[in-house]
């Protein structure tokens, strides 16, 4: 009885995936909803065969979560950085592949998937010095002194002191 | 086969650093930046120092607008202090932070020109902040100190800080029972400690245990007896301390509050002696009947011929303070006097005051319940420059003298009152003068009266029966 959905990924590999679960991404759920009864493919061009692998894995075994939680991230969520037992195991992925589910999600809009990400980037982040996040994370620190008239200009609030 | 993510990132880390130049950094939009940063703001804001987040401002550029933008603006204010919540392992981070900022030559701590350290907190709690209870016995005080963490968290701090140091408080509460061995290593770590404070001009010491022999931050005070320009004595009336203090010639700015008692006070008595420069004096002291503030004062006399400020919080001591007070007002030119709650300045006082108060301009003696009527005579008088009048609880003191001030100090331009509020608003509005509305919410009687149209050119010959 139940329907499918054909998502195409970027490097032109098709998803045949439960119409239901895919509703967990709000923009797809809302494509949905505009192009009614059809049975042509939704195309993705920003999320790749690997990152859509996840990230439908994600929702089929979230499929039974109470769809959309309708209320933002209270203040009181944002506090907690715990993340549940099977998504820990399911986000232990390379840096580069949780980068791209993070992106992947934020386009997509699946929120819980977004929050397991972002919490995750934070857990990283906590208690590290400068140098070992962007060591972490492989970023060039791109403080250099041709910036640095750029930054005093943007980082005006101490001198409003 | 790697287990954890961690040993992933290491293995990818290690890869991609073979392969330079590095592949560019994983690029995350503002509101994902912001997201991800949402989850690292402290449970509490108002005592953390939002360590992660600063952390973050300070690893690239496209990072350093978001995470700055959610530091609250106020955090950092130009003094430094830090709650109890703030472990010393955290004020060693923040340090680290700091050192970082300022290298990379950003300027969120620029303005950051003093640093408060609770000597206690920072040598006796635990690296998360909560007391160390092995080290603490109760009713005998500390029985051990992290010397070395501690040192190490206040040298980070004021590498930091370097150059822009100029103000330090020490507050010493809960630092009693100090013994022979832990005095050596205070000692060791005050004297290396001044090394990084050459540009300290102004001092507070705080809670120093005054009925102590040795006093723990001895020697830095000592290191930095050449360059102290302010110092703020509060509850630290200890006898070495002050005389330590009192070495310091440069002194142009000083505040001491405590009791002291004995040799303490003998010390106090005499800590203006080489004090050419001092400007201001501000004292709440309680001190033994035969070295008084009375005495203090006159030493002060005749030591401080710079002497313009002078405050006195007497808290109803008999000292004998009209006589000392006398000698600076009519030698050194003081300019601002305010002595609070003495019982012990009469009229004759006051007549003084009036006869050769010539260069003052303020003047407030709230709650000298004793002052009464002046009885000189009006052509004689000299303080014809005084600005401000405040005379709060001055229950004895009728409102001719208010009369008089107005009549004889064309200058005036602000009162505060607390008598006489009903009776003379009609007078006070004759002269000039109205009354500001109330900010406080408790109606304590006090009324500020200013000058209407000040800085106009103010009519010397006020015509009171005319309006």
């Amino acid at each position: 009885m139940t329907t499918k959905v054909t998502l195409t990924s970027s490097d032109n590999e098709n998803f045949s995936v439960n119409k239901e679960i895919t509703k967990r991404s709000i923009l797809i759920k809302n494509m949905l909803e505009d192009v009614g009864k059809s049975d042509t493919p939704i195309p993705l061009p920003n999320v790749n065969s690997k990152v859509l692998r996840k990230v439908i894995e994600w929702c089929e075994y979230h499929c039974m979560d109470p769809l959309a939680p309708t209320n933002e991230n209270t203040e009181n969520q944002k506090q907690n950085t715990d993340i549940e037992d099977w998504d820990q195991k399911f986000i232990e992925v390379d840096q580069e592949t949780l980068f791209k589910i993070i992106l992947a999600t934020n386009y997509l809009n699946i929120k819980p998937l977004l929050d397991i990400g972002c919490k995750t980037i934070t857990n990283m982040i906590k208690g590290k010095s400068p140098e070992e996040i962007y060591k972490t994370f492989n970023i060039v620190n791109n403080f250099t002194p041709k910036e640095e008239a750029q930054i005093r200009k943007e980082n005006k609030w101490a001198e409003d002191q | 086969m790697p287990s954890t993510s961690t040993t992933l990132t290491k293995f990818n880390l290690t890869t991609k650093s073979t392969s330079l130049p590095s592949s560019p950094p994983p690029y995350l939009p503002p509101e994902l930046l912001r997201e991800i940063f949402s989850y690292l703001s402290p449970d509490d804001p108002i005592c953390d120092p939002h360590l992660d987040l600063l952390s973050c401002a300070l690893v690239c550029l496209s990072w350093q607008p978001v995470a700055t933008e959610m530091i609250p603006r106020d955090l950092y204010e130009s003094t430094l202090e830090f709650s109890e919540e703030c472990s010393r392992t955290e004020l060693y981070r923040l340090g680290e932070l700091m050192g970082e900022a300022r290298r990379l030559k950003l300027n969120i701590f620029d303005h950051v020109q003093g640093v408060t350290f609770d000597i206690w907190h920072v040598f006796m709690s635990d690296d998360d902040g909560t007391l160390d209870e092995c080290r603490w016995i109760v009713g005998a005080g500390p029985t051990g100190y992290h010397f070395q963490q501690g040192e190490a968290a206040i040298v980070k701090m004021l590498e930091a800080l370097s150059s822009h140091l100029s103000e330090l408080t020490l507050d010493l509460k809960h630092v009693y029972n100090v013994d022979d061995n832990q005095l050596l290593e205070f000692s060791r770590i005050f004297s290396s400690i001044a090394r990084h404070c050459r540009n300290v001009s102004k001092l507070v010491v705080k809670n120093v245990d005054e009925e102590d022999e040795a006093c723990p931050i001895l020697p830095l005070v000592q290191s930095l007896q050449n360059s102290l320009r302010s110092v703020e004595l509060l509850k630290s009336c200890h006898q070495t301390l002050l005389d330590a203090i009192q070495l310091c010639p440069g002194i142009a700015h000083a505040r001491i509050t405590g009791s002291a008692r004995g040799k303490n006070s003998v010390s106090l008595m005499n800590i203006t002696k080489s004090w050419k420069h001092l400007e201001s004096l501000c004292l709440d002291v309680d001190m033994d009947k035969d070295n008084n503030l009375g005495k203090l004062l006159q030493v002060a006399a005749r030591s401080c011929p710079s002497l313009t400020t002078l405050e006195i919080i007497a808290d109803g001591s008999d000292d004998a303070l009209d006589i000392a007070i006398i000698y600076p007002l009519t030698k050194w030119h003081l300019e601002s006097l305010t002595i609070i709650e003495s019982y012990q300045i009469t009229s004759w006082f006051l007549d003084q005051i009036l006869l050769y108060g010539e260069s003052l301009v303020y003047l407030c003696f709230d709650e000298c319940r004793e002052l009464s009527t002046p009885s000189v005579d009006q052509t004689q008088i000299l303080m014809r420059n005084l600005k401000t009048l405040e005379l709060r609880y001055c229950e004895a003191l009728p409102f001719e003298f208010v009369e008089l001030v107005i009549d004889v100090c064309p200058r005036l331009e602000r009162l505060v009152l607390s008598e006489f509020v009903d009776d003379a608003g009609p007078a006070l509005r004759a002269y000039g003068f109205e009354s500001e509305p109330l900010a406080e919410e408790d109606d304590d009687g006090v009324r500020v009266w200013t000058k209407v149209g000040v800085g106009v050119d103010v009519d010397v010959d006020v015509d009171v029966d005319g309006t």
